[in-house]
């Protein structure tokens, strides 16, 4: 699943900082993830940053983008192509 | 010449950041007739405030006194010079003021989860510990800026001062807009910079702290020491600027998630060589001294190292008999990565450090406890602050490699009691003053938990008093 950013964001972008894949935004009130730029730090880190860095628990997973872990790899692959996935 | 320019706005102060100085200010001038603008370069107000973590620390309050708490702003400024090692008239006129941001939330009737005990502080007066109570906490002072009318202009960035080029008085700023327009603001009054350090600029950081230079940010992206940089232009000084950077907290190398919460039940620090380096205790040395230590160690990492009585109990407190559970930090520690064992040679391996520097490490650690009641390399008493005495770590094991994360920065440019930005010659510059984070003076030798945030607000409304009055 692609993570989403609740409405009880506060716009500090500590996540845009961290995301490993350049996929959050500044919004116009709420950061932004692009789901097709969103792997779930799959093939970066062990959780998802965005997830682990918030203050006030704003990202969660997108009910409405299911992946399995392969997808998210594949798109991990296609983002970063000369990037050796860890944590795999 | 300066008559000539062309103003696209015009109001009796422009306040640099809608946080947790800014907004004070704003309504504190609007209090008392006066148009404020507030600049907020990201989409939303708050900045630092809105990621609080702790507590907001008020001396003299009517929750103190309904507990029998005896406090006064005498108190936190005497403190404030003692432990933070601020300068007294600073100190002095930072702890008056802070009971009239105090004010603002009373005014709105504003609920406080909690108070609690902080280390460094003489009294009880940290008004919270709840995780996630940033966000009403600014809530609150947004609205009352509203509801006095502050203008709150979003995505407005200050980039330029306007100085008249006759007297050098602050008349004005450029501020840039989302859609990349310069604008000039005109500020009858003057202009109040509480735009944050500068946590987010690896430039400043490299000048002024550069053994902190790898460690990982944590506060808002906006702090990017805009305020400073416009006013080092205008020639004001620093002060305390060498140790703004006083490290905050302890995080996973790799998830960056908090691993502050395991010293805080016991957890102790060890270095690639498997040796202690600081007492691991949050007192008033922990918020700055401890992590900045960890820069130093050998490639800038440590590990923390704690045992399942730890993982069991982080974040637990007895309420009436029922133990309750503050999941965010029990989720830090759950969430960071490590390795688990048996043994201390077997930890030690599969973490990275040295197995017989630990092996010993922790004997001596653990012998001096059961045989003294407390570590005698370091004299760590207590788990956190003086609450909880230490006790023997005993396997299963975990270690979590660590890094020195920041929140804020503790210097800044050189002010005087009343915020004035002072200049190199030590003469205010006039129409400009300063509040919060992007001043120094409050810490030279230590932070104190939960002073950020009310001392900002207070120093927020000294700046608006004098841009009234000079």
């Amino acid at each position: 699943m692609a993570y989403m950013i609740g409405e009880n964001c506060i716009a500090c972008g500590c996540c845009i900082s961290e995301c490993p894949n350049g996929a959050i935004r500044d919004g116009e009130r709420i950061s932004v993830i692009n789901p097709d730029r969103c792997t779930e730090c799959v093939g970066s880190h062990l959780q998802a940053e965005c997830m682990v860095t918030c203050a006030v628990n704003a990202p969660l997973p997108d009910p409405d983008r299911k992946e399995t872990r392969e997808e998210l790899l594949a798109k991990f692959k296609k983002l970063h192509p000369k990037r050796t996935p860890m944590y795999v | 010449m300066a008559n000539e320019l062309h103003w696209d706005h015009e109001s009796d102060v422009v306040i640099v950041g809608g946080g947790t100085a800014g907004l004070p200010a704003a309504i504190r001038l609007r209090e008392r007739g006066n148009t404020a603008t507030v600049l907020e370069w990201r989409p939303q107000c708050g900045g630092s405030l809105g990621m609080i973590v702790g507590a907001v620390a008020f001396a003299g309050t009517d929750e103190q006194k309904a507990a029998g708490i005896e406090d006064s702003p005498e108190l936190l400024a005497r403190d404030l010079i003692e432990v933070g090692g601020a300068i007294p008239a600073i100190a002095k006129a930072t702890a008056d003021a802070q009971l009239e941001a105090y004010d603002i939330f009373r005014q709105e009737a504003f609920k406080w989860p909690g108070i609690v005990a902080l280390p460094g502080h003489s009294a009880i007066r940290g008004m919270g510990w709840m995780l996630n109570y940033g966000p009403p906490v600014v809530q609150c002072l947004e609205n009352k800026a509203r509801k006095v009318g502050a203008e709150i202009l979003f995505r407005h960035r200050g980039t330029r001062l306007i100085q008249d080029r006759e007297n050098g008085r602050v008349i004005g700023i450029e501020v840039q807009t989302k859609d990349k327009r310069t604008l000039n603001f005109k500020a009858k009054k003057g202009v109040i910079l509480g735009s944050g350090g500068f946590g987010r600029n690896k430039k400043m950081i490299r000048e002024w702290a550069p053994h902190m230079v790898d460690c990982v940010p944590k506060m808002p992206i906006s702090h990017m020491g805009d305020g400073i940089k416009m006013a080092l232009q205008l020639g004001a000084a620093t002060q305390d600027i060498g140790m703004a950077v006083a490290g905050s907290w302890p995080v996973s190398s790799e998830t960056h998630s908090r691993c502050i919460w395991a010293l805080d039940w016991g957890g102790i620090m060890v270095n690639v060589n498997g040796e202690r380096f600081f007492k691991e205790s949050s007192d008033e040395g922990f918020y700055g001294r401890m992590t900045e230590a960890g820069m130093r160690q050998p490639g800038g990492v440590y590990w923390v190292v704690f045992d399942q009585w730890v993982f069991d109990h982080v974040g637990t407190t007895q309420v009436k008999g029922t133990v309750e559970r503050n999941m965010a930090h029990f989720r830090d520690i759950d969430w960071c990565a490590k390795v688990k064992a048996d043994t201390p040679e077997e930890l030690a391996t599969l973490a990275g450090f040295d197995p017989d520097g630990f092996k010993k490490s922790l004997a001596r650690y653990n012998g001096d406890i059961e045989k003294h009641g407390y570590d005698t390399v370091f004299g760590r008493e207590y788990q956190f602050g003086s609450a909880r005495p230490v006790q023997p770590l005993k396997p299963p094991y975990y270690a979590a490699q660590c890094v020195t994360s920041t929140t804020s920065f503790k210097g800044g440019l050189k002010v005087d009691e009343e915020m004035r930005v002072i200049d190199q010659y030590d003469s205010p510059i006039p129409g400009l003053y300063a509040a919060g984070e992007t001043t120094g003076g409050l810490w030279s030798k230590s932070y104190m938990l939960a002073v950020m945030t009310s001392g900002s607000m207070a120093q927020g409304i000294i700046a608006a008093k004098s841009a009234m009055k000079y």
